[in-house]
């Protein structure tokens, strides 16, 4: 059975217009596919319509919306099937995916191991401190740290052309 | 790479404003969505597929089927869409499941039910030159008719007795066994029938029905929906995947002749979360569908009914699980 919406379409518009952008980079960022990317946003977005979590502030509000998205984008990545089901891609969509599969200085990033695609997505891109980051994905700071490190020093080899192999 | 170069990179990712807008538009119309990509879906084999094995057909298929060759080619069936409003279904996959009062659309051959694929709406044939093979008979008995008039000249059960394209005359489909499907020429227009039952209601044996419909070699993949197929559920397409599922389908026994009973249980688990249309689809573009009851562990193919293996059961049943979660 469908759950009751908590929010009108009114304030989801808001939301979605606010943070549309830092959920869709946190599933890409995860799924590295396009079409999984716009899914697991849709899907956040379908989730908060039906939750009724109480927000503080926009900062609050980005949070959830973060973690929702990394919690789904980890369950897509978990299950098989989903990664084996055939594509229904958009023209755009295919387009897209194409770009970014030769777009080499992205792929670089994208190449990083996951565990460090997103805390590095969210200290630069996003401007989060390493406590923030460590709260948001429920880890020590100090391990933050440790993946910004070695996440940075992942992305100046492969710069440099040295194989970290 | 310095830090902006890093930014440059990250926002490069996207989304564009045309994935914005269509996120926005799918969260909001959900329903919508899975229609729209359903239909989207569908044209593409309806029309990007067909033109690309049409092509392929005119090149190898039909000097392979001049020729004799043992191996039948795979004949794209492709239907003639008329223009209808956007908001009904035109599906021209699998077979259709009638609406309360709908006369069903079959006819009997040889001792078999055929019901016409895509709801009776015609197909192109007219590349497979259908006349100029010999015709296997023509419809001259009016089931409909004849149960208007209480069924007392027992067309229901009558080679040759339809309800749909009367006076229609009955082909061989070239690439098929004519005991899994048929062509039908009325009027110029051509439309296909499918094994769906024998016309002595016995039960098809599930090997006997893969082996006509020659599913080793024509199943392209195997979705699993949500009962009313507006959702897709699961897919596989890999072929060690699709041959397993084939295998197990081969494997299935027939239930039998249900009770009133068991039939009043199947009927009340006809609901989304009880039973699945598991689609499986083939390379010439149309798909058979099944109705899969996990629970009652049972699964009718056209009119019969299969029990659900143990094996089957040991393979799948981790996917309801999931989905009821």
């Amino acid at each position: 059975m469908e759950e009751p919406l908590r929010r009108t379409s009114k304030d989801i518009t808001q939301i979605y217009q606010r943070h549309v952008h830092t959920v869709y980079k946190v599933s890409f960022m995860l799924l590295k596919n396009v079409v999984d990317a716009e899914e697991v946003t849709q899907t956040v977005f379908l989730k908060l319509m039906q939750s009724d979590v109480a927000f503080r502030d926009h900062e609050h509000e980005k949070a959830w919306l973060i973690v929702t998205a990394r919690n789904h984008s980890r369950n897509v990545l978990k299950h098989w099937w989903r990664r084996m089901r055939t594509s229904l891609e958009e023209t755009d969509q295919k387009l897209l995916t194409e770009q970014l599969k030769h777009d080499d200085t992205l792929g670089e990033v994208l190449a990083l191991p996951a565990k460090y695609r997103l805390p590095i997505y969210l200290f630069y891109y996003e401007g989060y401190k390493t406590k923030e980051i460590a709260e948001l994905l429920a880890v020590n700071e100090a391990t933050v740290r440790t993946q910004l490190h070695t996440g940075r020093k992942l992305l100046k080899l492969r710069i440099g052309g040295d194989s970290d192999d | 790479m310095t830090e902006k170069e890093l930014l440059e990179r990250l926002a490069r990712i996207g989304p564009t404003n045309t994935q914005t807008e269509r996120m926005l538009q799918r969260i909001m119309n959900p329903s919508e969505a899975k229609s729209k990509q359903k239909r989207q879906w569908r044209w593409s084999y309806r029309i990007a597929l067909p033109a690309m094995l049409g092509a392929l057909l005119i090149g190898f298929g039909l000097p392979l089927l001049m020729n004799g060759e043992e191996e039948p080619a795979i004949v794209v069936l492709k239907p003639i869409v008329t223009p209808v409003p956007m908001s009904i279904d035109i599906s021209p996959r699998g077979l259709h499941l009638p609406q309360l009062g709908e006369v069903r659309k079959f006819l009997n051959y040889n001792g078999s039910r055929y019901e016409f694929l895509n709801n009776g709406q015609p197909y192109d044939l007219s590349e497979l030159k259908l006349e100029e093979s010999e015709p296997l008979g023509k419809l001259e008995y009016d089931i409909t008719v004849d149960m208007q008039n209480g069924g007392t000249n027992g067309y229901a059960s009558r080679d040759f007795g339809t309800t749909y394209m009367t006076e229609g005359i009955l082909y061989k489909l070239p690439g098929y066994d004519p005991a899994f499907r048929l062509a039908v020429a009325r009027d110029d227009r051509y439309y296909i029938v499918q094994l769906v039952g024998h016309t002595d209601d016995s039960a098809i044996a599930a090997k006997d029905y893969v082996a006509a419909a020659r599913l080793n070699k024509l199943v392209e993949r195997v979705e699993l929906l949500e009962y009313t197929g507006s959702q897709l559920l699961h897919a596989w397409s890999i072929e060690k995947e699709v041959r397993e599922w084939v295998k197990h389908i081969a494997a299935f026994e027939s239930a039998g002749k249900l009770t009133n009973e068991q039939y009043e249980q199947l009927a009340k688990a006809r609901v989304p979360g009880e039973t699945y249309k598991l689609r499986v689809v083939l390379k010439d573009g149309t798909a058979i569908d099944m109705l899969l009851t996990p629970r009652l562990r049972l699964i009718s193919i056209g009119d019969s009914q299969y029990k659900l293996s143990d094996d089957w059961v040991t393979t799948y049943s981790y996917l309801f699980q999931s989905n009821n979660q």
